[in-house]
């Protein structure tokens, strides 16, 4: 049985036009010790998924439907004390910008060691140890100095190996990574992660990361889950999807990406606003394939191979219903 | 050549925290030197803080540089004073990374993408036929020109800055990071446009960006910058499938693989640059501050194959092959 488990996840956001649904049945699952990426542009409803997973959704986002098991145990509909219990302890979380997450005025080694003293009870001085290992683990040089420097003494690449620490320092067995290396510059960029890729096979960690870079996923994930406007419309393995994708919308992101020395194909239109979701598929107004049945249903998600799906009516050339 | 500059130095103050009274200099270019022709597209490349942007604005004489000189169309404007510069201003253009900081936000569209032709006397209605006519180049509707710029997406705003800088009928446009704050199919539309109007235009184009992929995509030339400096230069495809300096090598090695990147068969596989990291190792730290840099090559503590030379002796940008150049100690050497 998978780890993570979401199934018709479905979380409801204020807008200027009244509630609308951000995520729209998103279905997807992750073993232990595995890797998925979570791939879609701006908007499409990967980082409110990722903070339903830890009980976090923003003040007025709610959980409209769907259910999440992790390890067997209904996530959806907990109440807080509940959550706390499991943040922290069993999931825990890596954002986007370092610099905004840290305190700025307490030291690195008390960030670290304050989730040891809640989580874990450990007295003052064995939290402080144990952190000062940790920024160790993660590869800070010098451990024992930088934990008593401050945010602003470390550079974007260690605040963000800082916050590693503090995310595994309870031994969560399922870390989200919400582009954990946008901010940062290449070379560090591949530092990190290669980073958390060490930390997964040490510690048995299942990764949920999530990003826009296909290059990031093709490095980093062994499985792919596409979003487009609140659904995954495609997943599968990471090779699998990228060489031979089903989804037109796969595609199309595939050849918007630069650098391969061929001719780029834009994807032309945009993306739907959430108060004015086409009724059939959301992605048939800017398809190349879009046929008229696809202006009137929905498609639903149809399994193509072992644990590889897609939601189309119209798949690529090549992939039978 | 249209563009060419040489010896670019600009230098900054800044207080240092540890004494409340020092001062310390950044060096955020440090003797550069770039041309760029007609119809050209030359990309700049390096990590945050190497000095990229700070050398588009040179180049543009948004700041002015303490040393050296800078010949666009024919005449030297390193000195020149803001009265003196104005004719420069509509021959030379801007594109900014930021779509949401860079328009202002109580200006219709027309009115904010001709602001520049006030300059030339244009009374409202003949701007207004202008920007028409420059929303239909970058592909908006012209339903557009009279709304303000919150109702347009990121993408819309960053082709509404392309029109902006276009206004004046540039030669020269210089766009930092225009597409790395958009979504992947957007900045595909961004680059086929960027892409096009200079073709049809024949314009010179910097383009100052991080990713590799993107330059690889749309430019001749690069550049890559370390430290102030630029460290290798040459024709794209050149300096980015067979890089010669070890900072560009490792650069290349740390991007992400292009998803489709397919493996290539043994039988053609090119020789490995005699001098090539990729194999090895990511690079490991951090790029040092540009405040105190290091001595010698800036690249030596961070670089695998320093040796103790590289430390003392900063290496001059020489040839490295046909129409490319390196600063680098280990260059032609044969070792």
């Amino acid at each position: 049985m998978p780890l993570l488990q979401a199934e018709g996840l479905s979380i409801a956001v204020p807008t200027a036009q009244g509630p609308a649904l951000a995520v729209r049945g998103a279905s997807f699952c992750l073993e232990a010790g595995q890797t998925l990426g979570l791939v879609g542009e701006s908007g499409c409803g990967k980082s409110l998924t990722a903070l339903s997973l830890m009980g976090l959704l923003p003040p007025g986002a709610r959980l409209a439907g769907g259910s999440i098991r992790f390890d067997g145990r209904e996530l959806a509909g907990l109440d807080e004390p509940a959550w706390e219990g499991l943040r922290g302890r069993e999931l825990a979380m890596v954002f986007q910008d370092p610099a905004a997450c840290l305190n700025p005025v307490m030291r690195i080694g008390e960030q670290v060691a304050e989730a040891l003293r809640l989580h874990q009870g450990l007295a003052k001085a064995a939290a402080w140890d144990k952190a000062v290992g940790l920024l160790g683990q993660v590869g800070i040089p010098e451990p024992k100095l930088r934990a008593s420097q401050y945010p602003h003494q470390f550079s974007g690449g260690m605040r963000q190996r800082a916050m590693i620490a503090m995310a595994l320092s309870c031994q969560p067995r399922l870390l989200i990574a919400d582009e954990p290396t946008t901010a940062l510059d290449v070379t560090v960029q591949a530092q990190i992660l290669d980073l958390l890729k060490q930390l997964q096979k040490e510690l048995g960690l299942a990764i949920l990361l999530i990003t826009h870079d296909l290059g990031i996923v093709a490095r980093a994930a062994d499985r792919l889950a596409v979003m487009y406007a609140g659904r995954v419309v495609e997943q599968g393995r990471v090779r699998e999807v990228l060489r031979a994708p089903a989804h037109p919308y796969t595609q199309a992101l595939l050849d918007c990406l630069p650098g391969l020395g061929r001719p780029l194909r834009a994807l032309q239109g945009q993306v739907p606003e959430l108060w004015d979701m086409p009724r059939g598929c959301a992605f048939a107004p800017r398809c190349s394939r879009a046929g008229a049945d696809c202006l009137a249903q929905d498609p639903p998600a149809q399994e193509l191979a072992l644990g590889r799906q897609a939601a189309c009516l119209h798949l690529e050339a090549g992939h039978a219903a | 050549m249209l563009l060419e500059a040489q010896g670019l130095k600009r230098h900054y103050r800044v207080p240092d925290r540890a004494t409340w009274f020092g001062q310390h200099q950044v060096q955020a270019v440090d003797g550069v030197g770039l041309s760029l022709d007609a119809g050209e597209t030359l990309g700049l490349v390096g990590e945050s803080g190497c000095g990229k942007s700070t050398l588009g604005r040179l180049l543009l004489r948004l700041e002015k540089p303490d040393e050296g000189s800078l010949r666009i169309l024919g005449k030297d404007w390193a000195g020149a004073s803001e009265a003196e510069l104005r004719p420069l201003r509509g021959q030379a253009q801007m594109v900014f990374q930021d779509p949401y900081g860079s328009l202002n936000p109580r200006l219709k569209a027309w009115d904010a993408i001709t602001e520049s032709l006030l300059a030339q006397g244009l009374a409202a209605q003949a701007r207004r036929e202008a920007a028409a006519a420059l929303l239909d180049k970058v592909g908006l509707p012209q339903s557009s020109l009279d709304r303000h710029p919150h109702a347009f997406s990121g993408g819309q705003r960053q082709r509404l800055s392309i029109a902006r800088a276009l206004a004046s009928h540039p030669r020269l446009l210089i766009a930092d990071e225009p597409v790395s704050s958009l979504d992947l199919s957007v900045q595909a539309q961004i680059l086929l446009l960027l892409k096009s109007l200079q073709q049809e235009q024949g314009l010179a184009l910097l383009f100052i960006s991080h990713d590799l992929r993107v330059l690889r995509q749309l430019c001749d030339r690069v550049a890559v910058m370390y430290l102030g400096r630029i460290v290798e230069q040459g024709p794209a495809s050149e300096v980015l499938e067979r890089p010669c300096h070890p900072y560009t090598q490792a650069l290349l090695a740390a991007a992400p693989p292009h998803p489709l990147a397919p493996p290539k068969p043994a039988g053609q596989r090119r020789a490995p640059h005699p001098l090539d990291l990729r194999a090895s190792a990511g690079l490991a730290g951090e790029p040092p501050s540009p405040i105190h840099p290091p001595s010698g090559c800036r690249f030596h503590p961070r670089c695998p194959l320093a040796q103790p030379r590289c430390s003392s002796e900063p290496p001059l940008l020489k040839d490295s092959g046909p129409l490319r150049q390196a600063a680098c100690h280990l260059i032609g050497t044969g070792s």
